[in-house]
């Protein structure tokens, strides 16, 4: 003779755990007068030079780090310590994004007592990073003008989850069918609030804007 | 999509509540995905009974149920499904900006535990 049978209801979000995670770090960051800024986008887009145009004209105003999420390879850490910034890089073990966990297990390792504003360089991917709260307290992203002024529409959740949008290599327009406005539109359908910012990291055109922003995130976060 | 975290994650939930409810065994775990998660339900059958194994879980049903799409548009106040409508505009005024109502959450509905002693 079987068992009974008895159903249970749960009606848990299967994001719950990591929700309540993510929660519990920017409690913990807020304690800490520590920012957490979340940076994505595609392979290539440029967060890893974007960021070294950030650093130039933040590192004289904030003290920063940067923790870098690769699936292997350590050259973008590399290259943000040649800044003179602190810098570490998390090798993901495969993963395609990073999510509170493993972010709170990566700023342990760094340790941010010290530290006014750490930008977490996610996985280059347009699709997974964007599902995960990290515990940041912004995010944003970079799109490129030689991915295209469609990718709003065929990436919504990730357009639609940041602060911030970094259009970049604005220099290369003239070598793309990349209408700026239809670019801004299509991002404004997904997320009406964001931020948008068009830059060059490749000349340095558009970051004081971006950067304006983001320290009076910061401020407002740590003061 | 990464099924396999999200079995893993269900996983987790279902038998954190069949353990403090004295389970023998689960039969049934039954989880809702919005339509609009990008969760494909044959993938997460297929990884299923191997994050099931030598647990509580092992021989399990897994059932999924979709939960339908809905947005609200914000230029003339209907409600639709956006991925039943070509290019995903609203139907009465063909406007593209919405708000969502449903469809992007995935939650653990209910499990079906045998209750006995705990071994």
């Amino acid at each position: 003779m079987t068992d009974p049978v008895r159903i249970i209801e749960i009606k848990e979000s299967i994001f719950a755990s990591n929700d309540a995670e993510a929660a519990k770090l920017r409690a913990r960051l807020k304690e800490e007068r520590t920012f957490l800024l979340n940076l994505m986008s595609s392979p290539g887009s440029g967060k890893t030079s974007c960021l070294m145009r950030t650093i130039e004209r933040l590192k004289g105003k904030l003290r920063m780090g940067v923790m870098e999420a690769d699936i292997d390879s350590d050259v973008d850490a590399y290259k943000i310590a040649e800044t003179g910034i602190r810098a570490i890089q998390l090798h993901t073990g495969g993963m395609c994004h990073l999510d509170a966990g493993m972010t709170a297990q990566g700023l342990d390792a760094f340790g941010t007592k010290d530290l006014d504003l750490v930008a977490l360089e996610n996985v280059g991917n347009l699709v997974c990073p964007a599902e995960f709260d990290t515990g940041a307290v912004r995010n944003a992203m970079i799109l490129s003008v030689p991915e295209g002024d469609d990718k709003p529409l065929k990436y919504p959740l990730m357009f639609s989850v940041c602060d911030a949008v970094l259009i970049n290599k604005i220099d290369t327009m003239g070598a793309f069918d990349f209408d700026m406005e239809r670019a801004a539109s299509n991002i404004r359908l997904r997320n009406k609030n964001c931020e948008i910012f068009p830059v060059s990291a490749k000349t340095g055109e558009g970051f004081d804007a971006w950067t304006d922003w983001l320290y009076r995130n910061v401020i407002g976060w740590i003061s | 999509m990464h099924e396999m975290s999200i079995v893993m994650r269900l996983a987790d939930i279902a038998m954190d509540y069949a353990r403090r409810n004295n389970a023998k065994r689960i039969s049934r775990v039954v989880v809702q995905v919005g339509e609009l998660t990008g969760a494909v339900p044959r993938y997460l059958s297929m990884f299923y009974p191997a994050v099931a194994e030598g647990t509580l879980l092992e021989g399990s049903e897994l059932v999924v149920e979709t939960i339908a799409a809905s947005v609200f548009c914000t230029d003339c106040g209907s409600t639709y499904n956006p991925t039943r409508t070509p290019e995903m505009k609203c139907p009465e005024c063909g406007g593209e900006s919405c708000d969502t109502i449903e469809g992007k959450s995935m939650f653990v509905k209910e499990i079906a535990i045998e209750e006995g002693d705990a071994s």
